[in-house]
């Protein structure tokens, strides 16, 4: 399980007059393995930089962050790099997520070699990993601004998938591509969380992906954890909760967006 | 209604290592005056460089083949300086990126002022008043503040409809709008859209999306697949009663329609017969022969021997 307990975050402003802004305040959370939970919220609510906090890419303020049992919160990069494989993330913007001057092929065999691939099996890993989320074998030899934002994020997933971690931040994922593609991304990564049990914390502006996708759902609004529960109860369109207003505002899109 | 634009056989060629790649092949569409068209279709089909074809801003990056007229005049064989008049004052394109599309050290209210200043349309003190109107008209009330903003200080939603505010500044005939609500959350981007549809009622429009729901602000909408129109006619008939396997494919994807995958993916190959043949469940011998739009209903066209 990895718990995130009572998480604070300032945001410092200014160099002259310093002002403080508080991102997060008092969050806490547990995911637990073969779980995907879904997490939504305005822009600016705070999704994005808990899951950093979560991934140790971004110290706290105040808080804790305990991997199986194992706080982590202040534990030192070079012990924690070892435990890099169990937890990993997919950020929003493929394009910033590979190395840009290593071609595909390099970056995906680099996290086998990381993820303890034995040398004379990478090839053959490689060849499976790719067929997994029917990244074309031609592709591999591009670099990454040489091909879609579709293929760069199934490139992206293929390779955090070779850590098999654990726990799974995926943020926005599927929001820069095409239906046809995000349906292929979300079946696989819902194939790969039945299969191995990973914890998946799935980060998105659309209600509907929750729906389809998730046992239970937080919500976030400026900075705090406003709802949560299991997605029937909490992304009910009768419910009066808190995440009603973003219920009410994406069920009523066609309407409000075709109204004169 | 009158014609405004006119595109006709066109076909675009880029240059590659691996040979040349045609990325829109034989197209053909028009726009009346005042209507909005939506295009849609997974990424790589076209839509972006068709919009960026009908701008004239592929001279020198890829072959252009075919005719696009736009009030009466082929911009294909139109001379730079007079294509470089009719951008801006009469056609407009709202680029993918909002916040890379801004100069990033230049405050926003200086840059709509440059569209003004470029075309002698006002003098760098008249220009202001007129940025600070346009930036109120696109929803930012105190358009004093707005003015004075860097491009780094704004949200998405903010960037795209500075965006707007400046590719409708002068008045265009026809506006070009890539992607324009892609990365927003829900409210920001009924914002834009509602934004796009009041900006729309007196200029023709051509939506490029993924969002399924965008269209409904759209007259008509176009669906392509590899480089083609495969279906188009009026938002409603191809929202809700599509006839092309690949738009039924396209809907059933999404997660509150079942969300099932569509099998394989966008071919390379082009043969001359149904270029989604492969994937399609209907594939039968006559798919292997030449696809023409065929008209199914009023003004709505689909390109499969089986509809």
């Amino acid at each position: 399980m990895l718990e995130l307990r009572n998480i604070v975050k300032d945001f410092h402003q200014g160099s002259l007059i310093r002002s403080t802004f508080r991102v997060l305040d008092d969050v806490s959370f547990d995911l637990k393995k073969g779980k995907i939970v879904g997490m939504t919220g305005e822009s600016g609510s705070g999704k994005t930089t808990l899951a950093r906090i979560a991934l140790r890419l971004m110290e706290p303020t105040s808080g804790s962050i305990i991997l199986d049992d194992l706080d982590i919160t202040h534990m030192p990069l070079r012990r924690l790099r070892p435990l890099r494989n169990r937890f990993q993330i997919v950020f929003q913007h493929p394009e910033g997520a590979l190395d840009p001057e290593l071609r595909i092929h390099e970056s995906l065999r680099e996290a086998l070699i990381m993820s303890g691939t034995p040398r004379n099996a990478i090839r053959e890993r490689m060849t499976e990993v790719c067929s997994e989320v029917n990244l074309l074998s031609e592709l591999l030899d591009r670099y990454p601004s040489q091909v879609s934002g579709g293929e760069v994020q199934r490139a992206v997933l293929a390779r955090v998938m070779s850590f098999h971690p654990d726990y799974l931040f995926l943020d926005e994922p599927t929001s820069m591509l095409d239906v046809s593609v995000q349906a292929f991304i979300l079946d696989f990564i819902r194939k790969r969380v039945k299969n191995e049990g990973m914890g998946i914390v799935l980060i998105t502006h659309d209600v509907d992906i929750i729906r389809c996708m998730c046992s239970d759902v937080l919500v976030l609004s400026n900075g705090t954890i406003v709802d949560r529960g299991p997605v029937e109860n909490v992304l009910n369109e009768r419910s009066d909760g808190p995440a009603s207003k973003i219920v009410r505002l994406w069920d009523s899109q066609k309407e409000l967006i075709s109204a004169p | 209604m009158a014609r405004l634009l006119s595109v006709q056989g066109l076909k675009v060629t880029f240059p590659t290592a691996q040979g040349p790649f045609e990325a829109v092949s034989d197209l053909d569409v028009d726009l009346d005056v005042g209507e909005s068209l939506a295009l849609m279709g997974e990424s790589g089909c076209g839509k972006s460089v068709l919009g960026h074809a009908i701008m004239g801003l592929l001279e020198g990056i890829a072959d252009v083949e075919g005719s696009i007229y736009f009030n009466g005049e082929d911009i294909n064989i139109m001379g730079r300086e007079k294509l470089r008049l009719l951008r801006g004052s009469s056609m407009a394109l709202v680029p993918q990126s909002p916040s890379m599309a801004f100069d990033p050290v230049i405050r926003i209210g200086k840059q709509i002022d440059e569209m003004y200043i470029n075309t002698r349309r006002a003098d760098r003190k008249g220009s202001g008043p007129l940025s600070k109107e346009r930036l109120k008209r696109v929803g930012f009330e105190d358009n004093e503040r707005a003015y004075k903003l860097f491009p780094h200080q704004m949200s998405g939603g903010m960037c795209e409809r500075a965006l707007i505010a400046m590719a409708t500044s002068l008045s265009p005939g026809l506006l070009i709008a890539d992607e324009p609500t892609k990365g927003l959350d829900t409210a920001s981007k009924i914002e834009v859209l509602k934004l796009l549809k009041r900006e729309s009622g007196n200029r023709s429009m051509i939506l490029i999306t993924h969002d399924h729901r965008a269209p409904w602000i759209c007259d008509r909408t176009a669906i392509m697949y590899a480089g083609e129109i495969v279906e188009i006619g009026p938002t409603a008939r191809v929202l809700e009663g599509p006839f092309h396997p690949y738009t039924q494919g396209l809907w059933g994807s999404l997660p509150n329609r079942g969300m099932n995958t569509i099998p394989g993916s966008m071919a390379l190959v082009r043969d001359g017969g149904c270029r989604f043949r492969d994937r399609c469940r209907l594939c039968s011998e006559e798919c292997k022969d030449r696809q023409i739009l065929r008209q199914i209903s009023p003004a709505h066209f689909v390109r499969c021997c089986h509809a």
